[in-house]
């Protein structure tokens, strides 16, 4: 579970993005993606000092849809669903109908935001803290949602003599969300869901004599559907996170020469959190009939516990020879474990008013628990040679893990890289050019479960329980994938580096894939997870920054950042097969075949022979390149900065403008909208298969440094900035829906191309100051 | 300086191999890394349960019973019985009606595929529960006998439902071992042979099994729980089978083995009483935690009858409608086809999706008879037929007898037959299959110019992604 969210930004001292193999060689066979290492602040000796940041914000839609605007009766009558729906066309189309912009009012919430952070960092003797607290309340563009986090960090860091120092950190966080709702559903619940099936005619937020919401008159006006209005207002749907972690590493410096130095270092962490999640949903609604109970109450709670345990040693011998630097050579072990039981009730039926799932008529529960255990051994040589121009470092781990089908077996990842400066060379205008090249093993361990030969719970019947055959068939001899990295490249500075210039070629090719491909239905189960075939991605990055202007004061930098890349299935052990978790052939998904780019998109289109309807190749989800541009300006006591990223290409199935459609509701529906499902509805879904190209403006920031004679007006204050920001400003694209980033399927590796009924992206304005003590 | 220098790198060797000492002390141990999974029984542990019999044995019951809903409102929408006319989920409507727009075909990779993965989920299991009584050490031979019974009986019904749903494509009748290992296509006629001998052999074990089941049988199966009274089951099943393939080419031996089966079962023939006419084996529901409710129930909000089945009512002498008709429908709020699906509204309700509960039949008494008149009828008997079908129109539909006589064209007699059976059976998955059978699928309503009906469900393209570039049978005539 990835909980970035948990942190603190302003805790952070430095952020580093290791790429696979390098991060594997440290972190082990969980690290084939890369890793993040996010370091927090520590204290500094001397003096304490204090900062405080106090931050005010808004936020708005980045983008409306809007919706069909119909002109009498006549036109809407096809589009109200029925009798009830007709009758309230009837009351308000006399004979023009109204329009209400209910995008426009439901996520149109503009209350403030605040952010408020503390921290002290300083040390006496031999002793180091830092330490901050901070509250954030963040609040959505839909009511009822938003977000709050609170925390508190300590860091230690304790000198015992010449030989010993002790560090830890204690780090405990608070996150609450109210996520409200929306996304895929059929129910009515998911308000873009309703609206794109309803003619945007009355308006919602009526109350009727007894103060509740109208309900929705369209789609039949029934349990089916529901007024989003209502929904939004009454529904719970929030989620409490509470996470501690902790850190403790003790450190021995062994030996200590001119020439030599051996460092002995024991690191521990644990990192424990509680998520509550609870979803509310009263008697009265509108869809609560739908499915005979009325009121829902679900409460589904998981708690983590994770552990890792390392020893290292590093010897590091300087000869100081100009032909030989240094050697470093690292050994070390860790073991690490991972647990989490996830439990979950959810009643339906509910009393009136009551909230929990207790002595409601229909009643579920839900409890599983995973656990990983992980045991390591690496061994690292780093050599600094020929006036340090030349580094070369290899290394070899060898990793263990429950999650394998032979516990015992260790599997061994080994890497290797290179760098060789030329300083000066040519002309004097060119200050190094540096050639580096990678090559390099990881793993990525199988998932939980993988290994096992599984029976299923097949479930009750007359009071009975029952065993089946698991859909999912097991492999005990299963083993991590490989992940095989070559990469090489060049950074070059030029102009007493004004310009410099990073290109890099990279290739990772994934060999033993952990498939889970589906066995044939006439088999009898559904799929089974093997290790075989071959998956690549090569790639080309390039980076130019530059800083093209400078005068007295004002600077101007930039920095262009450009990455291109190909994604193939090369080859696999058994035939083509569609990727899961997906919405099948009518809305397009991944397949993965032989020889074939992965990220494409297969989907129906008459494509077949006589125009017969087949499920083919259509396009490619995987941009041509994205490339981020960042410049930043700074004259005198100001600076400002501006990020921009652009997509180009990049196919997404915009399901959201499939409903709008369907709907008969979309903005464009008689110019375009309505040949658009039609060609669809004869088994065509490239109309929805629609280019996810943009330009995005993702923050805009105006600093300023004030000067100190101000700072010295708040008692004891040292320091003084002001900042305004904005984030997610502008969205430049033709895409039809909200924001072509958008994934229904969240964080996986395939079908990341699909948008239905988002919530919509908001940008942001924060403006705040930032005072030291 | 060069003793020093050694001998600091022999200091800092040492260090480092302290180092890694302990590290190997601390995380060597593979012990810590055997863990069991808590959620689920492992496949070899669970088999050396001494409960392991009874637990897959109601495993197969209860898979059964997963098909039957989604069976029922699949062949009910193709047979124009019902609609789930879910308002904002127009493809539980158009996926049914109109399949592919203008093509006359239902999409292989869309909703309409079921009847396919659900009963050879069961066959797997029915596959393994075989081979785990052959191979048991504790069971007598009477045990195994009544349990391998038990499980081909089982598996008949299974492949009957398959093949039922897909027709002229054929169906895969084998299970093999290895999941991975490509069953082969088998023609509707090499399946319907299958299932008969497969049912007959079950029936054969049956006779075989002593008095009693090594285990119980849910609720549903009361007075047919001992291998004695499961017969007159397997007998049922073999009786609609076989009329099936008679249909299908099986033609009038078919038809005489029909009716033998169907002398060997549950069949009362004097049934007068609606208890009567309902006697037969049934799917129990519930709404205990981890139990299933009642697949109607869970729809009942988007379940909608074809308003024909209210305008095609037989009335009584009285000139109301149909003792059927008023038992089973009922009037809802009116509710128009999703939008963007062309269609009309409905407000005619299914009755017995009222109880979470109710419990859902797989066959009936009341079929047994109108199977019985079928048999009659296509081997000559118009009169024993139509004393049948008399029987059905006043005991169950509370009517006059029909005025057709013995001297009726068989054409006629037919239809009134299969009108009798549509408000019989209605909703328990036969409308469909049947007007197929007799080739008047064109006599079925269309609600407008873009719908069709389907002649049979598509193999699922799941299935026909695997056998891609094979051929003959492996390849399948049906992918």
């Amino acid at each position: 579970m990835n909980r970035l969210a948990d942190l603190n930004p302003n805790d952070i001292e430095n952020i580093e993005v290791l790429k696979s193999a390098a991060a594997s060689a440290i972190y082990g066979s969980r690290a084939t993606n890369g890793v993040v290492v996010i370091t927090t602040k520590r204290g500094k000796q001397g003096r304490a000092s204090w900062n405080v940041v106090q931050r005010v914000g808004s936020q708005s839609m980045l983008k409306n849809l809007s919706s069909r605007k119909f002109k009498d009766l006549a036109e809407v009558t096809d589009f109200v669903g029925g009798s009830v729906g007709l009758a309230a066309a009837q009351k308000v189309c006399t004979p023009n109908c109204p329009w209400y912009d209910w995008q426009g009012e439901l996520y149109g919430r503009t209350d403030p935001s605040f952010e408020t952070l503390l921290s002290s960092a300083g040390g006496v003797n031999n002793t180091r803290y830092f330490a901050s607290i901070n509250d954030r309340q963040e609040s959505g563009i839909m009511v009822n949602t938003g977000a709050r986090r609170t925390g508190a960090r300590i860091n230690l860091d304790q000198t015992l003599g010449t030989k010993w120092t002790i560090s830890a950190g204690v780090d405990v966080t608070r996150n609450f969300f109210q996520r409200g709702v929306g996304g895929n559903d059929n129910s009515g619940t998911s308000p873009i869901y309703t609206f794109g099936y309803s003619p945007a005619i009355v308006n919602l937020q009526e109350k009727d004599a007894a103060g509740r919401y109208i309900r929705m008159p369209f789609n039949g006006g029934g349990s089916g559907t529901s007024n989003p209005f209502e929904v939004l207002n009454a529904l719970v749907n929030t989620e409490n996170v509470w996470r501690q972690a902790g850190n403790v590493r003790v450190n021995y410096t062994a030996l200590a020469t001119d020439k030599h130095s051996v460092q002995l270092s024991y690191l521990a962490g644990i990192d424990r959190f509680q998520q509550e999640g609870y979803q509310y949903s009263p008697n009265y609604l509108q869809f609560e009939p739908a499915d005979n109970f009325l009121g829902t109450a679900n409460q589904l709670n998981a708690s983590s516990f994770q552990m890792n345990q390392g020893i290292n040693g590093v010897w590091t011998y300087s000869l100081g020879n100009k032909w030989l630097t240094s050697l470093t050579t690292s050994v070390g072990a860790s073991y690490e474990t991972q647990a989490t039981n996830l439990y979950q009730i959810r009643g339906r039926g509910l009393l009136p008013t009551r909230q929990v799932p207790t002595g409601a008529q229909d009643i579920a529960i839900g409890n599983t628990r995973n656990e990983f255990r992980d045991q390591s051994y690496y061994v690292n040589e780093q050599i600094l040679a020929l006036d340090e121009k030349l580094a070369v470092n290899a290394g070899l781990r060898a990793d263990r893990s429950s999650a394998n089908g032979d516990r015992e077996k260790y599997y061994t990842f080994p890497k290797l890289s290179a760098s060789y400066r030329f300083v000066k060379p040519i002309f004097k205008q060119i200050d190094e050019i540096k050639l580096r090249g990678a090559i390099g093993q990881s793993g990525n361990r199988p998932r939980y479960g993988d290994r096992d030969v599984l029976y299923a719970d097949g479930g009750i019947i007359g009071g009975a329980s029952s065993l089946v055959s698991a859909s999912a068939l097991g492999n005990p001899a299963i083993k991590p994938e490989t992940m095989n990295e070559l990469e090489f490249g060049t950074d070059m500075t030029f102009f007493g580096s004004r310009l410099s210039l990073e290109l890099t070629r990279y290739q990772r090719r994934i060999t033993n894939l952990l498939l889970t491909f589906p066995l044939p239905p006439s088999s009898g189960l559904g799929n089974q997870i093997i290790n075989g075939g071959q998956l690549s991605v090569q790639g080309n990055e390039a980076v130019i920054a530059a800083i093209p202007y400078r005068k007295g004061t004002f600077e101007w930098a930039t920095r262009v950042i450009y990455n291109a890349n190909v994604q193939r299935t090369d080859n696999i052990p058994v035939p083509a097969f569609a990727v899961g978790n997906s919405f099948g052939a009518t809305y397009g998904r991944n397949r993965i075949a032989a020889n074939t780019r992965s990220t494409i998109i297969w989907g129906n289109a008459p494509l077949g022979a006589n125009g017969a309807v087949r499920d083919t190749m259509l396009y490619d989800s995987n941009p041509t390149h994205t490339t981020t541009w960042s410049n930043e300006f700074s004259w005198k006591r100001w600076t400002a900065s501006i990020l921009a990223d652009w997509r180009n290409g990049g196919a997404v199935s915009n399901m959201t403008n499939n409903l709008f459609d369907e709907g008969g509701q979309s903005r464009d529906f008689v110019d375009a909208g309505k040949q658009r499902y039609a060609t669809f509805a004869a088994g065509d879904i490239r109309p929805y298969i629609q280019n996810g190209s943009y330009v995005k403006i993702r923050e805009i920031t105006l600093n300023y440094q004030a000067p100190e004679t101000w700072a010295n007006k708040i008692p004891g204050a040292r320091s003084l900035r002001f900042n305004l920001s904005g984030r997610n400003l502008f969205m430049f694209s033709k895409y039809w829906s909200y924001d072509p980033e958008f994934n229904n399927f969240g964080n996986q590796n395939f079908n990341r191309f699909i948008d239905l009924a988002p919530f919509p992206s908001s940008r942001q304005f924060f403006f705040s100051v930032d005072v030291g003590f | 300086m060069t003793t020093t220098t050694t001998r600091n790198s022999v200091n800092a060797l040492r260090s480092l191999g302290l180092a890694l000492t302990v590290a190997s002390l601390a995380a060597c141990s593979s012990d810590q890394l055997a863990i069991t999974n808590p959620n689920t029984p492992s496949v070899a542990s669970a088999s050396a349960d001494p409960q392991a019999l009874q637990l897959q044995a109601t495993g197969l019951l209860r898979q059964l019973r997963n098909g039957r809903g989604s069976y029922i409102t699949s062949t009910g929408r193709f047979g124009r019985e019902m609609y789930i006319y879910t308002p904002q989920e127009g493809r539980n409507t158009s996926a049914y009606l109109q399949g592919i727009t203008g093509a006359n075909k239902l999409d292989p990779a869309g909703f309409a595929v079921e009847n396919w993965a659900t009963q050879y989920g069961n066959l797997r299991d029915i596959f393994n529960f075989k081979n785990t009584v052959a191979a048991s050490a504790t069971l007598t031979a009477e045990q195994k006998s009544a349990a391998t019974g038990f499980a081909k009986t089982l598996e008949g019904l299974e492949l009957l439902y398959v093949i039922s749903t897909r027709d002229t494509l054929g169906i895969v009748v084998q299970i093999k071992q290895d999941a991975s290992d490509l069953a082969s296509f088998v023609s509707r006629d090499s399946a319907y042979k299958y299932i008969l001998a497969t049912l007959d052999e079950g029936n054969t074990a049956l006779s075989a099994g002593g008095s009693a089941f090594p285990f119980t049988l849910h609720s549903g199966f009361t007075g047919f729980n001992t291998p004695a009274t499961f017969k007159l089951f397997n007998r049922a099943i073999a009786g609609r089978a076989a009329a099936y393939y008679a249909t299908s080419g099986g033609g009038s031996a078919a038809w005489t083995r029909s009716l033998a089966a169907l002398d060997a079962s549950f069949l009362n023939k004097t049934a007068a009483t609606r208890a009567e006419l309902d006697a037969g084996p049934s799917h129990p529901y519930s709404g205990s935690t981890g139990d299933a409710n009642n697949p109607f129930f869970s729809s009942s909000a988007d379940l909608y009858l074809h308003p024909s089945i209210d305008a095609d009512a037989p009335l009584k002498a009285d000139g109301t409608k149909d003792n059927r008709y008023l038992a089973k429908v009922k009037t809802k709020a009116s509710r128009t086809p999703p939008s963007g699906v062309t269609g009309i509204a409905s407000s005619v309700g299914f009755t017995g999706d009222a109880s979470a509960s109710a419990s859902v039949s797989i066959i009936r008494n009341e079929e047994l008879l109108l199977l019985r008149a079928e048999g009659l009828l296509a081997t000559g008997d118009k009169a024993g037929a139509l004393a049948i079908i008399n029987s059905i129109r006043v005991n169950s539909g509370g009517l006059a007898a029909s005025t057709l006589t013995s001297a009726s064209a068989d054409a006629d007699l037919l239809t009134e037959l299969l009108l009798q059976k549509r408000y019989s059976t209605l909703l328990e998955g036969l409308r469909w299959v049947d007007m197929r059978r007799y080739n008047r699928l064109s006599q079925l309503p269309l609600d407008a110019s873009n719908h069709f009906v389907a002649k049979v469900q598509p193999i699922p393209q799941s299935e026909c992604l695997v056998r891609v570039g094979l051929t003959g049978g492996l390849a399948g005539p049906g992918c």
